[in-house]
């Protein structure tokens, strides 16, 4: 029995999403092949698991008997760790799942933590977890790479401390009207449009009560937003439809996202998008060009929008999506094959790493320490 | 005289043994705790040690007349013995040589209790003791040692069968493992890891690391590096005497085979090559209803082949067509190399149908390329680093067993792309200034040493440098090394023999081709020969051929 490890929760503003996605996902795993662990992750960021975390109607009140688990680095093990911290192996992980969403779970955060323990897992490693998170940085990598975006301006909590006016300026120079985003929040929490400069500092100040860097970017007028997810599926790139989600709203909030109609996969939605032949090509070819050069991994869903000039634009990169957006493959795989593809990839994703050259020997010890010494 | 001579006695007797132990204990861990080799060591050591066993014996007849009765001339005494054998040099050297296994550890115990044991009662034999006791610690502790081993053995067996059926227990518990059993005379290892790479393409795929391919060797793999989510094993099988190749596969259970070759390899354990031949047959003959994958370019494993009544693919390297139809006669002439060592199938019929080949090959020092073709229809273009011919078959044994695995042909090509070289097989290197060196220091034998000495015709370059050794393990070694001197001649320009045991044969063949001496060059170990590797200019292609651990002189 292979032991699988599942990541749900975490202390972001989409704990509750998370447990759906994590839940969703374990619901549909071999149970005959896979022994699930589940570790859900508290709002004060201890790892728990027990037997009770699996059926989603425990959650929140009635967990039942947990215990406190966590890794450690080089060990591809599961520790228990009770009372004076003492910490007490539970049984080998074979690979691992996360399915967490937003800071301390889709940053890159827990990748760092399994990659530190050399256990396999499916999702993106450290770096395009963490440059997908970061939108500034983000729209900085897609325009060095040619990629249509919105045009954008980042401002920190530092500059705007230091000379608010300064900043406000350089944003009316911008023009308007704008959305102001926080740098590293999810589900469109936080975000708010500005029209005019005189709401400017207000919504400014709002934004920055959620991270110290803000993203401005200049409002486009939405006609229809395309959605399409992607995996590596040993050493190709499988493409799932694309997607027109239905929105009323000018820009769809949290409350659209996920709290009226139960999450992303139940929205109403176009499937494949109405789009044309040439911007079908122009997204495929983003998506292809953006998931091998900030070389992901696992499943990831790409959102673009096209305005009313029918220009396509890149909006962002979600590296755990919703559901782990199965919804999109629905018609090629079931969810138990993509599972199983997930899984094998990651393992074999484990050892293409280690073949890699890492040690180089070198004559730097012999040359000492050029007159450092206790 | 009394106790504290008694003490300095034992002492004495304990610091010869752990000096001449040690060195004892070396040897046979480098020889398998053979007791046959034991004996043979010990006549080495005798040999080398004449002057010093002359100069005890003088030492006890001049005691021994003088009878002496003072204490203080028996402590000379000793002294003057103890000095006499670390005159015999470096004698704690070996210590740090051994590698301190388990095994090792309950050796070197158990001779030193012996050893304290002996040398106690020896102090009640009064008399005697002081003329023969010292100077025949030398024979005693061949003696003791030899006891160690006895006593050992059953303690041995059973730590060892416990080892093995907990591998196999581990593996049974695994339901879901592929298990491919690799075997053959040579080219086994580059077989496996060419299969590795390719498989790790598509599969988590855990391998035999380094040369492991003896029982002890693959349960270590298993009891430690065997996971739950492991989809495949390979398995490297080898063996120096019938019935080890089906031990092995017992052990393992192995779904899918690869025989590679049957060559004259350890034929001085083996017998003869009928029982080479038989003890690799080992392996199809196990896989009842399951697949093997055969080398067609050599003979016995073509015999194999036509033998074997289920499902089985073959491999070979089409050059030239000659009938119409499916059928293409391979005049394995043309093929050159590898027919000449095939001497006895001059005409082979392979038939494309259901079978692995290479067509358009093109063969350069930098790197070869050749399609890869399966049941007459192509399946991909294959780039590889690994140099000559014979890893061209090597390649199409492992990709026969990835087709079958369905391995899709991208990542067939991409596997065998990635593998840049192979441990002391064929190794490729650059020094400072170019040089380029290969290391084949990788248990070379009469029939795989022409692939690597025609590998040396792929450069362009003016000066090619045979370094080598000479065979081991054959049954006549002078004849095995005056074939390979020969062998040297037509294709080195310069050779380096190290090592005195085979250098009068390789010179002697050398010289039967008129190679010129003045270009035939005799060092004592390789360490003189790695200056010359570092400094020499680009114009220089140096070729390792075989490499002697230190059991061999």
């Amino acid at each position: 029995m292979v032991n699988l490890v599942v990541f749900f929760g975490g202390e972001s503003c989409e704990h509750d999403v998370s447990i759906i996605t994590g839940l969703q996902f374990i619901s549909k795993v071999n149970e005959y092949l896979y022994n699930i662990i589940p570790i859900y992750i508290d709002k004060n960021g201890d790892w728990l698991t027990g037997k009770n975390l699996k059926d989603l109607d425990n959650f929140p009140d009635n967990l039942g008997k947990t215990v406190k688990v966590g890794i450690l680095d080089n060990d591809k093990a599961l520790y228990k760790i009770g009372k004076s911290h003492k910490a007490k192996k539970i049984c080998d992980i074979d690979v691992a799942v996360i399915c967490l969403h937003g800071a301390g779970g889709e940053d890159g955060v827990i990748s760092a933590s399994l990659e530190s323990s050399k256990i396999p897992y499916i999702n993106s490693s450290v770096m395009p977890s963490a440059v997908c998170m970061d939108k500034i940085v983000f729209d900085y990598i897609v325009a060095g790479m040619g990629i249509a975006k919105v045009d954008f301006l980042a401002v920190t909590k530092f500059e705007y401390d230091e000379d608010k006016f300064e900043v406000l300026d350089r944003i009316k120079n911008f023009g308007f009207p704008i959305i102001i985003k926080p740098a590293r929040l999810g589900s469109s929490i936080g975000i708010n449009v500005c029209k005019n400069y005189d709401d400017l500092e207000r919504l400014l100040e709002n934004s920055f009560e959620f991270d110290c860097r803000i993203l401005i970017e200049r409002y486009a007028n939405v006609k229809k937003e395309v959605n399409i997810a992607c995996f590596l599926n040993k050493n190709d790139i499988v493409l799932s439809k694309t997607e027109e989600p239905i929105s009323k709203h000018e820009i769809l909030d949290f409350g659209q996202k996920y709290v009226a109609s139960c999450g992303m996969e139940n929205m109403k939605r176009i499937m494949p998008a109405n789009i044309s032949k040439e911007q079908y090509e122009n997204i495929v070819d983003i998506v292809c060009r953006v998931y091998s050069t900030l070389n992901m991994f696992g499943v990831v869903r790409f959102d673009f929008f096209i305005d009313e000039n029918d220009k396509l634009y890149i909006n962002e990169v979600n590296t755990i999506p919703g559901s782990m957006a199965y919804y999109l493959f629905e018609d090629t795989y079931s969810y138990p094959e993509l599972i199983d593809m997930w899984l094998a990839n990651a393992l074999i994703r484990n050892t293409n790493a280690q073949m890699k050259v890492k040690d180089y020997s070198s004559s730097i010890l012999k040359q000492g320490l050029n007159g450092f010494k206790k | 005289m009394g106790v504290l001579f008694d003490v300095f006695f034992v002492l004495g007797v304990l610091i010869i043994a752990i000096m001449n132990g040690s060195e004892i204990i070396y040897y046979s861990q480098l020889n398998g705790y053979n007791v046959s080799s034991l004996w043979r060591s010990f006549f080495d050591k005798v040999k080398d040690n004449l002057l010093n066993i002359f100069m005890c014996i003088v030492i006890i007849v001049t005691m021994y007349i003088v009878n002496f009765q003072n204490i203080y001339y028996e402590l000379i005494y000793l002294l003057v013995t103890i000095g006499v054998w670390c005159w015999a040099g470096n004698q704690f050297a070996y210590i740090k040589k051994i590698k301190y296994t388990k095994r090792a550890i309950r050796q070197s115990i158990v001779f030193l209790i012996l050893t304290i044991a002996v040398a106690i009662l020896f102090c009640y034999i009064h008399s005697f003791y002081l003329a023969i006791g010292f100077p025949l610690c030398f024979f005693l502790n061949y003696i003791i040692y030899f006891l160690t081993m006895v006593l050992l053995f059953p303690i041995e067996k059973l730590i060892g069968a416990i080892y093995l059926s907990k591998a196999k227990k581990k593996l049974r518990k695994h339901n879901r493992l592929i298990k491919i059993g690799i075997t053959g005379s040579f080219g086994k290892t580059s077989v496996k890891e060419i299969l590795n790479s390719i498989l790790s393409q598509e599969y988590y795929t855990l391998a035999t690391p380094k040369s492991y391919n003896t029982p002890f060797g693959i349960s270590k793999t298993i009891n430690e590096n065997l996971e739950n989510a492991h989809e495949i094993f390979v398995c490297e099988m080898g063996a120096k005497k019938r019935g080890e190749i089906n031990e092995l596969c017992k052990l393992v259970d192995v779904d899918l085979g690869i025989v590679t070759a049957v060559g004259r390899q350890h034929l001085s354990t083996f017998g003869s090559v009928e029982n080479i031949y038989k003890t690799k047959k080992e392996l199809p003959d196990y896989l009842y209803k399951k697949l093997c994958v055969f080398n067609l370019m050599n003979f016995y494993t073509s015999l194999m082949y036509k033998d074997f009544v289920y499902q089985k693919i073959g491999v070979f390297i089409l050059k030239h067509r000659a009938i119409a139809g499916n059928k293409f006669v391979v005049k394995n002439k043309q093929v050159g190399l590898i027919a000449k060592q095939a001497r006895r199938a001059v005409f082979c019929e392979y038939t494309k149908l259901n079978n692995v080949y290479a067509k358009n090959i093109k063969a350069y020092g930098a790197e070869t390329t050749f399609d890869l073709n399966y049941n007459g229809q192509f399946v991909c273009k294959v780039t590889t680093a690994l140099l000559g011919v014979h890893n061209i078959i090597n390649i199409l044994l492992a990709s026969a067993l990835a087709i079958v695995l369905n391995v899709s042909s991208s990542n067939i090509a991409r596997g065998v792309k990635n593998l840049k070289s192979i441990n002391a097989r064929l190794e490729k290197k650059q020094n400072e200034n170019g040089a380029i060196i290969i290391n084949n220091g990788y248990n070379s034998n009469i029939d795989s040493a022409p692939y690597a000495l025609s590998v040396l015709k792929l450069f362009d370059v003016k000066n090619k440098v045979v370094v080598t050794p000479g065979l081991i393990e054959c049954k006549d070694d002078y004849k095995c090394n005056y074939e390979f001197g020969k062998l040297i001649a037509k294709h080195a320009t310069e050779v380096i023999v190290v090592k005195k045991k085979n250098r009068q044969a390789i010179v002697d063949g050398l010289k039967s081709q008129k190679f010129p001496s003045q270009r035939i060059h005799t060092v004592d170990s390789f360490e003189s020969v790695k200056e010359v590797l570092s400094k020499s200019t680009k114009d220089y292609v140096f070729l390792i051929e075989n490499d002697l651990p230190d059991n061999f002189r």
